[in-house]
Parts: structure tokens; C-alpha cells; sequence
């Protein structure tokens, strides 16, 4: 069982007072679990309310209607999939107690997979570890406002209810960090399918405001992953998707600054070759956009 | 190898003013052999020019070499001033590595 605040938000709780006030708990008590919401400091009678009277409710109100986890994309979850990840957020919610947790990945959704991943919510920073074909990631606490974990959030179980807004913003430029660090990456052979991941799914924000979940995400990595020339797959795909999600003079600003910056070789040396690769496609989206 | 005897090795090859950042000592001393191998190699093919870099949007002539393990999630990032010297080898988790990058502008 997680912690029960973690079902709760301020906005369900105000949405509910006509419900809650007087019959299931009084205005003080109502007032209480609100500050406990905020994060705000409780005196010592307010906490012995807390934790002899309000928790014991919600308690009790979690269990009647079985609201242990929460699941997202449950269409999308294979059968036996859902019991063995409720399982496993039960063993592990023992271990670190009050802490939000959910389980996410291929895991959910594909027949084969390799590890199961958890991601566990904390205050503070701490190394992620394995346990088995566990991998324990730990995220710190605003985690919950950003893209990455709305993607992840989109198939999962969880022991929290998440409802934060996304408040990230992803500048052109940032964009094409991603765009040439994976470019660069896969002319190095590195291994280059976290910073894919990054790539696609902040593109894809940026052009559609859609976020994708980790099924769609593996879906389109797979197919450069998979890809005979992939570097000319992700040029076609970063074309499509910045000219559709900046304003004409933005993009204009940003794809000359960038190919300004790829254009000066060292004393005595060529241009480095990934260099070519990113102007040749920018000089490709500014035709476009013209 | 361990670290100091590693950093050693480095400046022979990028010169004494070469700085390590991120958490280069305990990284590099849980690499496998053949992994800080690989380290060694990619920093001299990096003073050969024979590595493509990455250039900064954000700090003026900064170019930064990426090296990226295949079965870890540790990265190192080489920065150089153009034309001039290299200035600092950074060898950390993937989380940091997403930070630094951001604040070199690549």
C-alpha cells in the first residue's frame, strides 16, 4: 500500500468538500488533510488528528473501493501482466514504504522483455539499483512535471495518481541537440536509443503536443533503430517535425545560427563529417520553410 | 587501472591543464579493463582529429567529443577550444551527463 496522500490531489479534494463536509469528515479535519496536501507544516494536535482520525478514513475508503493502483493504459497491458506488476509494486512498496512507485515498460505490453523497470518517486537523490531482472530507478520529485514521465506515466501501474501538468519547454535549439548528439552517436556505432527516445518523444511534443507512450515511442525506434540508413531516416523525420512547430522567424534564426556554428573547421582540418550531415538538413528545412 | 594512473596517461596525451569533472574517479574504477581501454584509445583518436565532435550553440568555439558505453549507462563528454587546447574530460552517470550537456550547449 502506498502512501494515501498519493491518490489525493488538492483539485479532487476541492471538487469533493460538498460530499465530504460535514458527513465524512468535519471542516477542521477537511482543513487538515488540505494543509497536509500543500506540504504544510501540521502543529502537534493538527498531526495527531492526522494520523489517529483522517488517515484511518482515507484508509479505509482506499480499501472499500479497492483503489490500491492505479492503472494507465490498461488496454495496452498484456494479460497475467497486470497481477504480476500489482505483485510486484506490493513487494517492493514493503521495501520503501510511503514512497509513489509505479512499473512501466515493455514489461506491460510485449511478450518478451528484458528487464522490469520501476521508477520510485523520492525526495532525495539516490543510485538506482538492480534486483534480479528488477531495475530500480529512483526520480527526484518534480519528475512528475516533466514530458519523460508523462510518456512513462501513459502505461504503468502505479500506487499514485498523477494529474501535474507538463511544465517543460523545449526550445528549437534543443531539439536539434538531440537531433545531432543521436547523429552522432550512430556514426560512432555507439549505442544511441536513450537519446533516440529523447529526440522522438520532445519532437513529437513540440509538433503535436502529443505524448507518446512508451509503446508508440518503441514503435518508432525500432523502425531507425531497425533501419538500413537510419542517420537519413531521423533527417527526414527532424525536417517534418521542427518545421511544424516553430514560428517562420524562430526557426529561420535558429537553423542559420546552427549551421553558422557547424561551418568553421579547426586550423588545417576538414569539417568534421556529422557537420556536413546536420547543415546539409538544415539547409534542407529552411528550403522548406521558404 | 586505476584513476590517477589513468589521469596521468590522459594529460601525456591532452596536455597537463586538462581538467576531470563529473565523478571521473569512481566511474573510471568501476569500468571493466576493456571499457577504460576504450576510453584511451577514443581520447587519442580525439587529439588526432580523427573523432567528430559536437559543436556549442552556447559557449563561443567550444567543441565537445561524446563517448557513449555500450552495456552502461555511464558517458563521457571531451571539451576543446577550437584551435587551442582541450579543456576538461567528464566522466559520470547518464543523469549528470543530460545536465552538462545543457550547460555546454551541445
Amino acid at each position: 500500500m502506498g502512501n494515501l496522500e498519493n491518490y489525493l490531489t488538492l483539485e479532487n479534494l476541492e471538487n469533493a468538500r460538498p460530499y465530504i463536509v460535514p458527513h465524512i469528515f468535519s471542516q477542521n479535519y477537511f482543513n487538515i488533510l488540505k494543509a497536509k496536501l500543500r506540504d504544510k507544516k501540521l502543529t502537534e494536535n493538527e498531526r495527531y488528528y492526522y494520523n489517529h482520525f483522517i488517515k484511518k478514513k482515507l484508509q479505509g475508503m482506499v480499501e472499500l473501493f479497492n483503489l490500491s493502483f492505479e492503472t494507465n493504459g490498461k488496454e495496452l497491458i498484456r494479460k497475467g501482466r497486470l497481477k504480476k506488476a500489482i505483485s510486484f509494486l506490493k513487494k517492493y512498496s514493503r521495501k520503501h514504504k510511503n514512497m509513489k512507485m509505479l512499473i512501466t515498460g515493455s514489461f506491460l505490453y510485449n511478450k518478451r522483455y528484458n528487464d522490469i523497470d520501476i521508477f520510485i518517486i523520492s525526495k532525495y537523490s539516490k543510485e538506482d539499483y538492480r534486483d534480479g531482472k528488477i531495475h530500480i530507478n529512483y526520480l527526484l520529485a518534480d519528475v512528475e512535471k516533466t514530458l519523460f514521465f508523462k510518456s512513462i506515466y501513459a502505461i504503468s501501474v502505479a500506487n499514485f495518481k498523477s494529474s501535474k501538468e507538463i511544465e517543460e519547454e523545449f526550445k528549437a535549439e534543443d531539439i536539434l541537440h538531440y537531433y545531432e548528439l543521436a547523429v552522432l552517436l550512430i556514426m560512432q556505432k555507439n549505442d544511441y536509443l536513450p537519446e533516440l527516445r529523447d529526440l522522438i518523444t520532445r519532437a513529437e511534443y513540440v509538433s503535436n503536443k502529443v505524448v507518446l507512450n512508451s509503446m508508440q515511442l518503441k514503435t518508432i525506434t525500432d523502425k531507425i533503430i531497425k533501419s538500413n540508413n537510419s542517420i537519413e531516416l531521423i533527417n527526414r523525420y527532424i525536417i517534418i517535425k521542427i518545421i511544424n512547430s516553430y514560428s517562420l522567424s524562430v526557426l529561420k534564426r535558429v537553423l542559420k545560427e546552427f549551421i553558422e556554428k557547424n561551418s568553421n573547421p579547426e586550423k588545417g582540418q576538414k569539417l568534421f563529417e556529422n557537420w556536413k550531415i546536420y547543415n546539409q538538413t538544415y539547409k534542407e528545412a529552411l528550403e522548406v520553410v521558404a | 587501472m586505476l584513476h590517477d594512473e589513468a589521469k596521468e596517461a590522459i594529460k601525456k596525451i591532452l596536455g597537463d591543464h586538462i581538467t576531470f569533472e563529473g565523478h571521473f574517479d569512481m566511474v573510471f574504477d568501476r569500468l571493466k579493463e576493456n571499457r577504460q581501454k576504450q576510453i584511451m584509445e577514443w581520447v587519442k583518436e580525439c587529439k588526432e582529429g580523427k573523432s567528430n565532435a559536437l559543436s556549442s550553440d552556447k559557449v563561443k568555439d567550444l567543441l565537445a567529443f561524446v563517448l557513449r558505453f555500450r552495456d552502461t549507462n555511464f558517458r563521457a563528454i571531451l571539451t576543446k577550444k577550437k584551435n587551442e587546447y582541450f579543456i576538461a574530460l567528464f566522466l559520470d552517470k547518464h543523469k549528470y551527463y543530460e545536465n552538462e550537456r545543457r550547460k555546454l550547449g551541445i
